[in-house]
C-alpha cells in the first residue's frame, strides 16, 4: 500500500513523555519539578550551551514524573512526563509574526536558539550550534536537500509541498546566518509534485532549483557536490552545507511565529500498518499512539523500526516517545524484511560492493571486533557514512553499521 | 564507486547465508546429477559418502566445542562433499574420495579459519593433495573416446563456427560439446554446469565477473597457442573447455565467497589470470591436473587483486 500525501494533525495525546536528549550534543537538564503546571510551548529542559538546545513542553499540562527513557536509538535519557491538563494557547489562536529580514544575525541565532530547534535529519544536531559554528567559515553553496532518497522518508518532502514558502524562507534565515554565494534547492526527477509546489516562491526567495537523478545514500558528500556545485564552485574552499525541509521550516517557525519546535511530521509505513501515511505529532507522544492515529496494525509486525529501513533503530517497546529526530515509524512484515540470526561473515564482497564511499567494511568489522585502533582504521571508520547499505545487504545479517556507529564513537585508546 | 545502487536493496536484502549456500549445493547437484546417475547411479554412493563424511567432519567437530551445528554449516560442508565427489575420476576408490573430503574440511576449511577466512577454495586443497598422494593420474581434464557426431558434421561446424577465427580445436570436441562423451570425472558435462551457471549467476550469488574473465582469459590462451597458423599444441586448450572440469571450476570455484576479490575490476582481473594459467598448462601439458594447479596457484594471489579498499 503506497504512502498517503499530505498530512493531518495527530491527536494530542494524554500523556507525553519528553526526552531531554534528543540530539547529538551536551546534556540539557529539566528546569520544572513534578506536581508544576507547564503551559504548551514553555521551557521544560536546558542546557548551558549551544550544544544543548532548549526543550519544550509540547502539550499544557502537569508534570507527573522525572526520570529516565530509554529512546529509539537505544541510549537513555533524563525525562519529563507531562499529564494533559489546562488549555492550548497556540493551537487555533492568532499568530504573532515578525519579518525576519529586519533581524541582526545575533537576533536570528537567539530566535532559533530560543525555539529549541534541531536538525530532522539523521544527525539531529542542535540548528545554533551547527549554523554558529558554520558562520565566518563561508560555503558557497547552502542546498536546501529535498532529495532524500532512503526508503519511506518522506515527511520532509510533504513538509516542502505543504509548506513551499515557509520552508524556502527557512532557508534563507540559514543563508543570512552563513552568507553562501548560492542558495540551491536540490529535487529528485519525477517530483512533480514539489516542483510545482515550490515553483511559484522561487523568484520571491532566489532560491536555484536543481534537479537530479540521486542514489542513495544522499549525504554522500562526492554525490551531493557533483548534484550542487558547479565548475566555479570548486575552490579550494568549496562545500556543501545542507539543510532538510523539516529543519527550515522549525527554523521558519522559530524566528517569525516564536513557535517552538514541538511538533514533527512523522512516515508512518510498512506492510503491518493499515493506513500509511504522514502524520504531524507531539514530540513526547508514544510510538503506540502514533500507530493508532493511522488505524493501528492489521497484522503482527515482524519488526518494529524508528528511522528508515537503512539507518533507523529497531525497537522492541511502543513506549518510546518519539522525539525531534523521528522521521518515521515502520511496523514491517515478514515479506518487507528477510530477517536472520547473525552468522559468521562468509567474505562475500557484497558489503565492499555496496559501500558508496568504497570502503572495505568486511575487513574493517575484522579489525573492529579484534580491538584494533590505529590512525588508519579510525580515518576509515571516519569516512563511514552510516548510510546502513553495507548491513543491508550483508547474508550474513551483521550489524556493521551499529558496530561501526559504535565503534567511531568510543574515544581512541591511549597507546595504540 | 558502488555498483549496486541503481538496483532496488530489498531484492539483496533476500538473501541469506543459508539461501546462498542452499542455492549453491542444489546447482551443483543440477550440474554433476547426470555424471552421478550415469551406469545405473554407481557413483551415487560415493558421493552420498562425501557429503554424509564432510557434514559428519563439521559435527564433530561442533560437539567438540560444545556447540550446535549451524545450517549454513550442514549446507557449506554438504556442498564441498559434492564439490569433490564430482571432480575425483570415477576409477578412483572411495578411500581417495575419503581423503580428499578429509583434507578438504580440515585443511582446507579449518585450518585457515574457518569460514570467510580461507582465499583458497577448500575442495581445490583436498583434491590437489589427494591427487599427489595417492599419484591418480587424472583429474578429469580429459575425456575418453566417443563417437563422432555424426558423419562429416563435427567438420562441417568447424568450418562454419571455429575456422572463420582461426581457432583449431581437438577431435571430438563437438561430442564433448553437446555431451556425447564419457568424461572421467561426474562434473565433466558441459550443459548441465551450464544450466546449473543460470542458478549461479541468475541470483545474485556471485557477481559474474570472476567467470567471465577466466572464460575470456582462457579463450584468448587458447586461441593464441592452439589456434595460431602453427597449430602448436593442435587446439587442445579449447577441448579442455568443453571435455573436461575447467566449466564446472570456472563456475563453482569462483563462485565460492571469499576466494575471489571482492571488487568487480579486481575480480575480472583474478579471473583472466585463472583463465590464462588454466589454459597455459592445458596447452603445454606440463602437469596432469592442469586445472586444479592452475585455480591452486591463482588462488594463492587471489587476496593481491583486492587491495584498492580504503581501510587497507
Amino acid at each position: 500500500m503506497a504512502l498517503e500525501d499530505g498530512f493531518w494533525n495527530a491527536a494530542v495525546p494524554n500523556t507525553s513523555v519528553v526526552p531531554m536528549q534528543m540530539h547529538a550534543g551536551e546534556r540539557v537538564r529539566p528546569t520544572v519539578h513534578v506536581g508544576d503546571r507547564v503551559s504548551e510551548g514553555e521551557v521544560i529542559g536546558r542546557g548551558s550551551s549551544d550544544a544543548a538546545p532548549t526543550v519544550h513542553a509540547p502539550i499544557p499540562g502537569r508534570i507527573t514524573a522525572i526520570g529516565t527513557t530509554r529512546v529509539a536509538s537505544g541510549h537513555e535519557s533524563e525525562a519529563v512526563a507531562i499529564e494533559l491538563d489546562g488549555e492550548f494557547e497556540r493551537l487555533g489562536a492568532a499568530r504573532r509574526s515578525v519579518d525576519w529580514r529586519d533581524m541582526e544575525p545575533d537576533q536570528l541565532h537567539a530566535a532559533i536558539a530560543a525555539g529549541g530547534v534541531v536538525t530532522t535529519d539523521r544527525r539531529a544536531l542542535p540548528a545554533t550550534m551547527l549554523y554558529r559554528h558554520r558562520c565566518g567559515t563561508a560555503a558557497p553553496v547552502l542546498v536546501l536537500d529535498l532529495a532524500e532518497t532512503e526508503p519511506y522518508l518522506s515527511a520532509d518532502a510533504q513538509i516542502a509541498i505543504a509548506y513551499p514558502r515557509e520552508v524556502l524562507e527557512g532557508c534563507m534565515i540559514v543563508a543570512r546566518l552563513l552568507t553562501p554565494r548560492v542558495v540551491r534547492a536540490l529535487v529528485r526527477v519525477h517530483t512533480r509534485t514539489l516542483k510545482a509546489a515550490l515553483g511559484p516562491h522561487l523568484d520571491a526567495t532566489g532560491v536555484e532549483l536543481r534537479t537530479a537523478d540521486r542514489s542513495y545514500p544522499g549525504n554522500d558528500r562526492a554525490q551531493l557536490e557533483a548534484h550542487c556545485l558547479d565548475r566555479d564552485d570548486r575552490t579550494a574552499e568549496a562545500g556543501v552545507v545542507t539543510i532538510a525541509p523539516g529543519t527550515a521550516h522549525a527554523i521558519w517557525e522559530a524566528v517569525v511565529l516564536g513557535k517552538p519546535q514541538i511538533e514533527r511530521v512523522v512516515t508512518i509505513g510498512g506492510s503491518a500498518v493499515q493506513r500509511p501515511a504522514h502524520v504531524r505529532v507531539r514530540i513526547g507522544m508514544s510510538i503506540a499512539d502514533v500507530l493508532n492515529e493511522t488505524g493501528g496494525l492489521h497484522e503482527m509486525p515482524a519488526r518494529l523500526v524508528v528511522g528508515g529501513v537503512f539507518t533507523g533503530h529497531t525497537v522492541t517497546n511502543v513506549r518510546y516517545p518519539v522525539t525531534k529526530a523521528t522521521a518515521a515509524v515502520l511496523a514491517l512484515t515478514k515479506a518487507d524484511i528477510v530477517a536472520g540470526a547473525e552468522e559468521p561473515c562468509i567474505a562475500c564482497g557484497a558489503c565492499a560492493r555496496a559501500c558508496p564511499v568504497g570502503l572495505d567494511p568486511m575487513l574493517l568489522h575484522r579489525f573492529v571486533v579484534q580491538g584494533d585502533d590505529t590512525d588508519t582504521q579510525r580515518a576509515a571508520l571516519n569516512l563511514c557514512l552510516e548510510c546502513g547499505l553495507c548491513s543491508h545487504v550483508c547474508p550474513a545479517r551483521i550489524p556493521l553499521t551499529a558496530r561501526f556507529a559504535a565503534a567511531k564513537h568510543q574515544p581512541k585508546r591511549v597507546g595504540v | 564507486m558502488n555498483d549496486r545502487l541503481s538496483a532496488a536493496p530489498h531484492q539483496f536484502r533476500a538473501l541469506t547465508v543459508v539461501g546462498f549456500y542452499t542455492r549453491l549445493l542444489l546447482a551443483a547437484l543440477v550440474a554433476v546429477a547426470p555424471g552421478l546417475l550415469r551406469d545405473g547411479g554407481a557413483r551415487l554412493p560415493v558421493a552420498l559418502a562425501a557429503v554424509v563424511f564432510a557434514i559428519g567432519l563439521q559435527w564433530g567437530r561442533a560437539a567438540i566445542g560444545n556447540r550446535t551445528l549451524r545450517t549454513s554449516e550442514v549446507l557449506r560442508t554438504g556442498y564441498y562433499g559434492v564439490f569433490v565427489a564430482a571432480l575425483v575420476p570415477y576409477g578412483a576408490s572411495i578411500g581417495v574420495v575419503a581423503l580428499a573430503t578429509l583434507v578438504c574440511i580440515a585443511l582446507g576449511y579449518w585450518a585457515p579459519g574457518g569460514v570467510g577466512q580461507f582465499w583458497i577454495h577448500p575442495a581445490i586443497v583436498g583434491l590437489a593433495f589427494a591427487y599427489l598422494l595417492t599419484g591418480i593420474d587424472t583429474v578429469g581434464d580429459v575425456a575418453v573416446a566417443a563417437p563422432h557426431v555424426g558423419p562429416g558434421l563435427g567438420a562441417r561446424l568447424n568450418a562454419v563456427l571455429l575456422n572463420p577465427l582461426s581457432i583449431r580445436v581437438g577431435e571430438g570436441f563437438w561430442e564433448r560439446f553437446v555431451g556425447l562423451t564419457r568424461p572421467a570425472s561426474p562434473a565433466g558435462h558441459l550443459l548441465p554446469v551450464l544450466a546449473a551457471s543460470l542458478i549461479v549467476y541468475g541470483e545474485d550469488l556471485a557477481p559474474p565477473q570472476a567467470a567471465f574473465g577466466a572464460l575470456l582469459g582462457h579463450g584468448v590462451v587458447a586461441w593464441l597457442v592452439g589456434g595460431l597458423p602453427s597449430q602448436l599444441w593442435a587446439g587442445a586448450p579449447f577441448t579442455g573447455l568443453v571435455g573436461g572440469n575447467v566449466a564446472f571450476l570456472i563456475v563453482f570455484a569462483l563462485a565460492e565467497p571469499g576466494v575471489r576479490p571482492t571488487r568487480s575490476g579486481a575480480a575480472l582481473w583474478f579471473g583472466l589470470i585463472t583463465g590464462s594459467i588454466s589454459a597455459g598448462l592445458h596447452a603445454s601439458g606440463a602437469t596432469a591436473w592442469p586445472t586444479i594447479v592452475a585455480f591452486l596457484l591463482a588462488g594463492s594471489l587471489s587476496r593481491l587483486f583486492d587491495r584498492t579498499g580504503r581501510c587497507r
